[in-house]
């Protein structure tokens, strides 16, 4: 069984035209020790379904509508708040995006390490003081007794970012879901930290969920490949064969906008599909890429095609078979 | 050292402002000081002699001098009503004053903060509608009327507190009793203000990524809105409340008149009154050096609170 099912999740939030889906039915499961790289352009809702599986939709503006969360054969979804707390952050963790405004500029980068200990019935203490050491080391800061005490906004970017890695690391979680854990990030900065995972996936064994709109990193470190597409899963498959044969006209689109894989970012390539993704509250019927699609046909623009399988663990939503 | 030339080149200045347009403020009153101490009957020899004892037929420039040089060594002259150093009345008054002002500090922090996190966490819902009502009618009633209005009801109807003074000296309890109202009138005009801005601070912080950060470590709720949210809120609350030290010191007068509480304000105002012109240059020029200092040490606290800029 796989440790995280996702399955049929729909989260919504609250516009002027009523709720509206911004994860509309995905589905995708990860393995212990396996990367699933999870692809798409801004707004594509990769971050909400992170934010899903962790409980983090803020109530008071959007919630999980439909679906399931197994997480460990445990569904998340409805779970009461106390027993997500003891989750969070002991078996799942998450690091976000940004990590300069991710961490808390009031307080050291010890505290906040520490304080994962302490949310988790651990104290604060010398021994606690050991193990954030421990992490820092783990994760290759240098001077790790100097940057206990500095304060977020006195350390770079780079060194930020490993810490965000330690606090998400102190327990050893079975999850970890890294979300665009460098794009805030210089490129030579970026590989190391992206190493640095990659590294302690294979020393700790940890389900990763890699979230980027950089194909090239998914390419570099993902076992398995989600792309996906105004809240839906289009392209789902494992890495070589995907990237390799894609068959969604979005995915094929992601690929020929980086002209060599792993290479620099990808921010203005990606624009080269002409169009943007569709807001939550622009209403697509069919499927959702048609209007930008090059293989457009009259049956997109009607009726959504649904994930079928086009080898062996690799599934498309397109009704154009062509690229085959 | 940092705080030294900090206090050396900001506070020091403003002192020497304030005073400055005290001293063109008297003078614009209309009427003449000599006139007033003397009475209406003095004779013009000696409305002359007193004009030349106080200076006041030097230019003005000189008289400014003259009144530099005895405010920078303590000389504020004695009040006329009492012949005793102004500068001492003021001083006898002040702890009296400084106890209002501190208790209706403590009410404006005990009261507005709970409030304005509440409604922040639970926006939109009857709690924050309430405190918004609340916090609207607080603000739309001049403080003069509340105190009367509580006088009324509390005092007067209820009998549930004395009417006016500040209770007897040396007793605790009964000075307590006699500083709820006033000190509930002073903190009125600020309760509202404060709490709208802790509830709007609190709404910021609530959305930044590390209050996010914290619920993804597995903190309880608790800790995420005070250790996280409300202490990056608090910067911008503590400079609010640092800056509302002047209205506040003014307020005290109103509310000390209205309460007939002895304090620098009643005796700035009985000053006012009989024309007390050294009594009131002395009573204003320390409540100018008390904001000043409030203002000062609110500038060092947010720099404690704020590990960016502090040195
Ligand atoms: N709190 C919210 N309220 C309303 N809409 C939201 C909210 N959070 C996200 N959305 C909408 O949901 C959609 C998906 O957003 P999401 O953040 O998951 O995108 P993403 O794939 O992570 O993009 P990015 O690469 O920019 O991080 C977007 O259209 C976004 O506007
Ligand atoms: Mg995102």
């Amino acid at each position: 069984m796989a440790l995280l099912a996702v399955s049929n999740l729909a989260t919504e939030f609250k516009t002027q035209a009523g709720p509206r889906r911004a994860v509309d039915g995905v589905s995708f499961a990860v393995e212990r020790g396996e990367v699933l790289g999870i692809v798409g352009e801004s707004g594509s809702g990769k971050s909400v379904t992170a934010l899903s599986i962790m409980g983090l939709i803020d109530p008071q503006v959007g919630r999980i509508a439909g679906g399931s969360i197994s997480f460990d054969g445990q569904d998340l979804v409805g779970l009461r708040l106390a027993e997500l707390q003891a989750l969070r952050g002991r078996r799942i963790s998450m690091i976000f995006q940004e990590p300069l405004s991710a961490l808390n500029p009031c307080y050291t980068i010890g505290d906040q390490i520490g304080e994962v200990f302490v949310a988790h019935g651990d104290g604060a203490g010398p021994a606690t003081r050991g193990r954030v050491l421990e992490l820092l080391k783990l994760v290759h800061i240098p001077d790790p007794e100097g940057i206990l005490r500095r304060y977020p906004h006195e350390i770079s970017g780079g060194m930020r970012q490993r810490a965000m890695i330690a606090m998400a690391l102190a327990y050893t979680p079975d999850l970890l879901i890294a979300d665009e854990p460098t794009t805030a990030l210089d490129v030579t900065i970026q590989a190391q930290v992206l190493n640095l995972i990659d590294r302690l996936r294979r020393e700790l064994k940890l389900a990763v969920m890699l979230i980027t709109h950089d194909i090239g990193i998914v390419a570099q470190y993902a076992d398995r490949v989600a792309v996906m597409y105004g809240g839906r899963i289009v392209e789902t498959g494992p890495a070589e064969t995907l990237l390799i044969a894609p068959q969604h006209p979005y995915t094929i689109g992601l690929l020929a906008s980086v002209p060599r894989l792993g290479t620099g970012r990808s921010r203005e390539r990606l624009r080269e599909i002409p169009g943007t993704v569709p807001s939550i509250t622009e209403l697509v019927p069919g499927c959702r890429f048609a209007p930008r699609c090059a293989h457009r046909m009259a049956r997109c623009g009607e009726q959504a095609p649904p994930l079928e399988a086009r080898a062996a663990g690799h599934d498309a939503a397109c009704w154009w078979t062509g690229a085959a | 050292m940092g705080i030294l030339i900090r206090f050396l080149s900001q506070a020091l200045p403003t002192l020497l402002g304030a005073v400055t347009i005290l001293f063109l403020l008297l003078r614009m009153i209309p009427g003449d000081p000599a006139q007033a101490m003397l009475g209406a009957d003095a004779t013009a020899a000696d409305l002359a002699r007193l004009r030349q004892d106080l200076g006041l037929d030097q230019p003005l420039w000189v008289q400014y001098g003259v009144f530099l040089r005895s405010f920078v060594v303590g000389d504020w002259g004695n009040s006329i009503v009492t012949k005793t150093p102004a500068l001492e009345r003021v001083l006898e008054a002040l702890p009296s004053t400084l106890m209002l002002c501190v208790a209706a500090i403590v009410l404006i922090i005990a009261i507005s903060l709970p409030a304005g996190v509440v409604s922040a966490v639970r926006r939109d819902s009857w709690v924050d509608y309430g405190v918004s009502l609340v916090v609207f009618l607080l603000m739309s009633m001049p403080q003069f009327w509340l105190g009367l209005l509580l006088l009324l009801v509390l005092s007067y109807w209820l009998d549930w507190f004395p009417i006016f003074g500040a209770g007897e000296a040396g007793d605790l309890l009964s000075q307590l009793h006699h500083l709820v109202l006033p000190s509930l009138t002073l903190a009125a005009g600020f309760l509202g203000l404060v709490t709208r801005l802790t509830r709007s601070s609190m709404l910021e912080v609530l959305g930044r990524d590390y209050v996010r950060t914290a619920r993804a470590k597995g903190l309880r709720e608790p800790v995420v809105i005070v250790k996280h949210a409300l202490r990056n809120a608090l910067l911008s609350v503590v400079t609010v409340i640092g800056l509302t030290m002047g209205q506040l010191l003014g307020g005290a007068v109103i509310v000390e008149v209205v309460f007939a509480r002895p304090g620098v304000g009643t005796m700035i105002w009985d000053a006012i009154l009989q024309r007390d012109y050294p009594q009131v240059q002395a009573g204003v020029a320390v409540f100018a050096a008390l904001f000043i200092a409030t203002n000062f040490l609110t500038d060092l606290l947010y720099g404690l609170l704020n590990p960016r800029i502090r040195v």
